[in-house]
């Protein structure tokens, strides 16, 4: 059994996750992770292995909660009760340092492209509170500020870029931590598929998900170690 | 009786408590420097104003240099008539950074930053340069709260336990994208 806080002190985690942030050597990956990216229970579990090896901080906001648990039962028909305990979960893995505040400011929302989905506008204005943190850094270029999410066409991408934020799918965030880190991401995968036994989830199962997230690289990777 | 070298020795916190002050004079006569020189624009002219404006301001940065200097000069004179400040309470109110915050909570910097943005950690300043200090007490505070101790379920158990992984994940994938349409 994994857990966030037995693994590491947060002392001993965030000594190590500051130089060791693959994306982003030098300083840290923040990333704001969007509703639709936490629903698929596979595509959580290796987007919160992959937070709990140090890869990179994870965040969200209160409209993500709340998107996340009015459709839970939509996308988990057979769970549909499940998605409170689901969240509190991800809540837990992050040491309860996971909600953004202030980003519903008239500041931060008004930063937000125009281009950008009305619904989808809080994780612009997010992921802003996040750079607004980095002023007094020695030197913000170290640090990388992500959106993930798979409804990138509602998040005005180049327009996005110009405030210091990437917007980037699932797929691509998975593939992008392997390549720069193989060693880690594959060994964070791992212990996962030893951690579920009922029912059992075997490698090719779990290739066959990441390749449905379009995570490619990484699911090509994989496949080559466990040969 | 304590020596020169210990009154002038900072107090007991690492944070410079002169440092807004000094950060927002620096600033001032940065300003100044760059406008043409004046017969009246000597140094301690231009020290002396830049001093009236930053001390005199009804600024929050303003009152929070005011506030730091009247501590820095009760420290320096408790320490030379002996008075003794107690340890416990100096400790507790002790002004931390960002970063020794951080390490504490195990979070990024800019998250904390963004606690005290949103005033979430109480007692936290913020300089006129913009750098925010933090008391430990608050930031320990912050974790009794908010950090669960005892961690006894990961993610994963409590997924199989909840019944996360009936759906298939290309069925899950499906309804998820169903609902993005939906909700264009």
């Amino acid at each position: 059994m994994r857990c966030a806080g037995s693994r590491h002190s947060p002392q001993v985690r965030n000594s190590r996750v500051m130089n060791h942030h693959p994306l982003s050597p030098g300083g840290n990956t923040l990333v704001i992770l969007d509703a639709c990216v936490l629903l698929p229970s596979r595509l959580s579990d290796v987007l919160f292995d992959l937070m709990l090896e140090d890869l990179y901080f994870a965040y969200w906001t209160s409209d993500v909660e709340a998107e996340f648990l009015r459709n839970w039962p939509v996308v988990h028909p057979d769970a549909a009760k499940s998605g409170p305990k689901r969240l509190k979960a991800f809540q837990r893995a992050t040491n309860n340092g996971h909600l953004i505040f202030g980003h519903d400011d008239g500041a931060n929302m008004h930063r937000v492209p125009a281009r950008v989905q009305a619904n989808d506008r809080h994780l612009i204005a997010a992921a802003l509170v996040i750079v607004n943190g980095l002023d007094e850094e020695d030197d913000p270029k170290q640090h990388k500020v992500l959106i993930v999410s798979d409804n990138i066409k509602h998040l005005a991408v180049a327009d996005t870029r110009k405030l210091g934020i990437e917007v980037v799918k699932a797929g691509a965030f998975l593939d992008s931590l392997f390549a720069a880190a193989p060693q880690r991401t594959s060994r964070a995968i791992a212990k996962s598929l030893s951690d579920l036994k009922k029912p059992s989830y075997s490698k090719e199962e779990m290739l066959a998900a990441l390749r449905l997230h379009s995570a490619k690289g990484l699911a090509a990777g994989l496949a080559k170690i466990w040969e | 009786m304590p020596t020169t070298a210990s009154r002038v020795k900072a107090p007991v916190q690492s944070y410079d408590p002169l440092e807004p002050l000094a950060a927002a004079i620096e600033s001032m006569l940065t300003v100044s420097a760059g406008k043409k020189q004046t017969a009246i624009g000597s140094m301690s002219f231009r020290v002396s104003k830049a001093l009236h404006q930053v001390l005199e301001a009804r600024t929050p940065q303003s009152r929070n240099a005011r506030m730091l200097l009247i501590r820095h000069l009760v420290d320096i004179e408790s320490q030379q008539i002996g008075l003794e400040i107690p340890q416990k309470r100096a400790a507790s109110d002790e002004l931390i950074s960002t970063a020794q915050a951080a390490e504490i909570l195990g979070y990024s910097r800019p998250y904390v930053a963004m606690l005290i943005d949103q005033n979430k950690l109480e007692g936290a300043t913020v300089s006129s340069g913009g750098h925010r200090r933090v008391p430990r007490a608050s930031v320990l505070t912050w974790k009794d709260n908010n950090q669960v101790a005892d961690k006894v379920t990961d993610l994963r158990t409590e997924g199989q336990k909840i019944g996360a992984y009936k759906s298939t994940e290309a069925d899950a994938m499906r309804r998820v994208k169903a609902l993005a349409t939906s909700q264009k």
